[in-house]
């Protein structure tokens, strides 16, 4: 008698227990969508990944006050790769494991999509790079998209621009990253095809080389009309800094990775004159341009750059897959992306092709005075 | 002709800040036997100290420009202050394990460096700082190689201290007192040199020097970040291998040496492979000379 009571407390207890969790996790599971974001919020890019995350939260932070994706708040958990592939794969790791994250954005590095991507495809998980760049990741993998425009779209653009300039000497200078060594592919075959011709062309160590004075020696014996950097910000202004220190003066030409405040900062007078490109440009600003850089002045008082809006857009392309289809699986998700079609976020309209490169217009930009200006 | 000209110029330039921080890690090694791991930190102390010398004098940190004696004023207090964390990182880190085994000590000097750069990416954040510029695009031909002031100012200020280092361990006694408890430490201590000072002053020195190497290396290439005493410490530690650790004229050789190599190694062979050139070129020369060049070899 006394033993068929106690089976009978146990008995309903564990199913007071079993009601009681199975309802709190579905509630959670209804109310909310969980995204992963990840970048280098700290190391060699930390300006870029630190603004690529403040891009990303002004992207939640609007959504939810907005009332959501189909009324469900839209939650994101951020993790930081300081640039380090190890990192990334980690990283990865960690958001595949998390049964709750039907969708990723990030990151800022190629080197570190390349790492984690095969991760990401495993575990059925999609991954919108904001800030990668390098032709490699074209073929990463099918749960691999990026908002940000591939190098080869870039280099391209770029070496156009060199030839319309009338520059026949190009020197290109590259990191030794798979975001320089991709530009590098690229380059070889676009600059001769616009008619120039390429008269130097070396590596260095990204994050680890500071005198670039023996490289700049060489660049002058080569006599270029113009110089190609497949670089970033912090290499790109210790590069011309120190070019103008040793009297060389040719025109320095670079894709997205120059457009950073970090290089206006750290180069100085130096970066004058200095060209480049980018998907969003403060100054040719559409009505949802304009709402993203007020919203984002009011929130963190500073002018967004380029990777902060390629970081919302990158939140923005889940929003409106997720409110067209109302996927709530990983499966899901990808079918919703596939099925997106053109969008419009802080870089204007968006459309992934079969690939999950994105295909957008670029402006082309100058230092002038201490600031980016267009170029006209 | 050009290229060699104008790459030994480079060489030598970068090769007298490694020689500037080559010099700590062996003054240390000659006296305590163990590679001052936090050296290099130290450097990167320097730098920042440095930025925030000219912030306090108002100086415009983002593209700004400073004269020669606003270089100077902020030289001196950065010395001073690279000195005293010495000091304090030798009483407090490698003090009390003196008499320990050595590589207690190594494992000291790794955390201390690990809680320097740590302390400095969280109080300074990690980013990379502008640092104001010495001697703006400005250069001098000589044939036709191109020499930047900053370059040259660089090199006489390396030279400057090496010189004055040299005559300080020669001619004064405290000098004296270092070079023989280098030479056989029991043996000075019985004649009554006072180890601890000694020590503490070696210390000094050798952070000093990284500090003014820090400085220098920020208004060079107008950019300090937190980890940046990596990458230096490990090619002035090379250095100091090279020239044979332990001896301070082959740490200021195996300096201006290295960087040398690297310039070179790097125009004639790929830029990409840089290091390497440099490392492969040490792993040979002790190959040939195990105790580095100028070394004494020690039993």
């Amino acid at each position: 008698m006394l033993g068929l009571r106690k089976i009978y407390t146990v008995l309903t207890l564990a199913i007071l227990t079993f009601v009681f969790f199975g309802l709190t996790s579905s509630i959670d599971a209804a109310e909310t969508i969980t995204l992963g974001w990840y970048g280098p919020t700290s190391g060699a890019a930390a300006q870029d990944g630190q603004e690529g995350r403040a891009g990303a939260e002004l992207a939640v932070e609007l959504v939810n006050a907005s009332g959501g994706i189909n009324g469900k708040q839209l939650v994101m958990i951020y993790a930081d790769d300081k640039s380090d592939p190890k990192e990334g794969a980690n990283i990865a790791t960690m958001f595949v494991s998390n049964k709750d994250i039907i969708g990723v954005v990030g990151p800022f590095n190629s080197s570190v999509i390349l790492a984690a991507a095969p991760i990401f495809n495993r575990g059925k998980l999609c991954d919108i790079g904001w800030g990668v760049t390098s032709p490699l990741i074209t073929t990463a993998g099918e749960y691999i998209y990026r908002v940000a425009p591939t190098d080869a779209w870039e280099a391209d653009f770029i070496s156009k621009w060199i030839a319309d300039e009338g520059y026949k000497k190009v020197a290109f200078l590259y990191e030794n990253t798979d975001y320089g060594v991709g530009m590098r592919d690229v380059i070889r075959k676009s600059l001769p095809g616009y008619g120039c011709e390429i008269v130097f062309e070396e590596p260095y160590v990204q994050g680890q080389t500071k005198d670039f004075g023996s490289i700049i020696a060489s660049l002058k014996q080569a006599a270029p009309d113009a110089v190609f950097m497949g670089a970033i910000y912090n290499e790109a202004a210790l590069l011309m800094t120190q070019a103008r220190d040793l009297g060389f003066n040719a025109p320095f030409f670079g894709t997205d990775g120059f457009f950073s405040a970090g290089l206006l900062d750290l180069g100085g007078g130096a970066v004058e004159g200095a060209r480049c490109c980018s998907a969003f440009f403060t100054e040719t600003a559409s009505p949802v341009v304009r709402e993203f850089i007020d919203a984002y002045v009011k929130k963190f008082d500073r002018t967004p750059g380029n990777w902060a809006a390629q970081s919302y857009d990158g939140v923005i392309a889940y929003v409106e897959a997720l409110k067209k289809s109302g996927a709530s699986t990983r499966e899901e998700v990808k079918k919703a992306l596939d099925a997106l079609g053109p969008f419009e976020g802080a870089t204007g309209i968006n459309e992934f092709d079969e690939n999950g490169d994105v295909r957008k217009d670029l402006v082309k930009l100058v230092v002038k005075e201490g600031k980016f200006a267009l170029y006209d | 002709m050009y290229l060699l000209l104008q790459q030994l110029i480079n060489g030598l330039a970068v090769g007298g800040i490694y020689a500037l921080i080559a010099i700590g890690y062996t003054m240390v090694y000659g006296i305590l036997f163990f590679v001052n791991f936090a050296h290099g930190d130290i450097y990167m102390l320097g730098a920042f100290c440095a930025f925030f010398v000219f912030t306090f004098l108002g100086i415009e940190v983002t593209g700004g420009a400073i004269t020669v004696s606003q270089f100077l004023i902020a030289l001196i207090p950065s010395m001073l202050a690279c000195a005293a964390l010495g000091v304090v990182i030798e009483r407090f880190a490698y003090r009390p394990i003196r008499n320990g085994s050595r590589l207690s000590a190594m494992i000291s000097a790794l955390g201390a460096s690990i809680f320097l750069s740590n302390a400095a990416t969280y109080l300074f954040g990690s980013q990379t700082k502008p640092m104001p510029k010495l001697f703006a695009g400005k250069y001098f031909t000589v044939g036709s190689a191109t020499i930047s002031y900053i370059q040259t100012a660089v090199l006489i200020v390396s030279l400057i201290l090496m010189i004055l280092l040299h005559i300080f361990i020669k001619h004064t006694k405290l000098g004296k007192a270092i070079r023989a408890v280098s030479d056989d430490q029991r043996a000075a201590v019985l004649m009554g040199i006072d180890m601890d000072m000694v020590i503490s002053a070696t210390f000094a020195i050798g952070s000093a020097l990284a500090g003014a190497a820090g400085i220098m290396v920020g208004v060079y290439y107008a950019s300090i970040y937190p980890t940046m005493g990596g990458i230096a410490g490990i090619k002035a530690f090379t250095a100091a291998i090279l020239g044979g650790i332990g001896n301070i004229p082959g740490a200021m050789l195996g300096g201006i040496l290295l960087g040398i190599i690297e310039s070179l190694g790097g125009a004639y062979i790929s830029f990409g492979y840089r290091d390497a050139i440099a490392f492969v070129v040490l792993i040979i020369a002790l190959c040939a000379m195990p105790t580095g060049i100028l070394g004494k070899g020690r039993s």
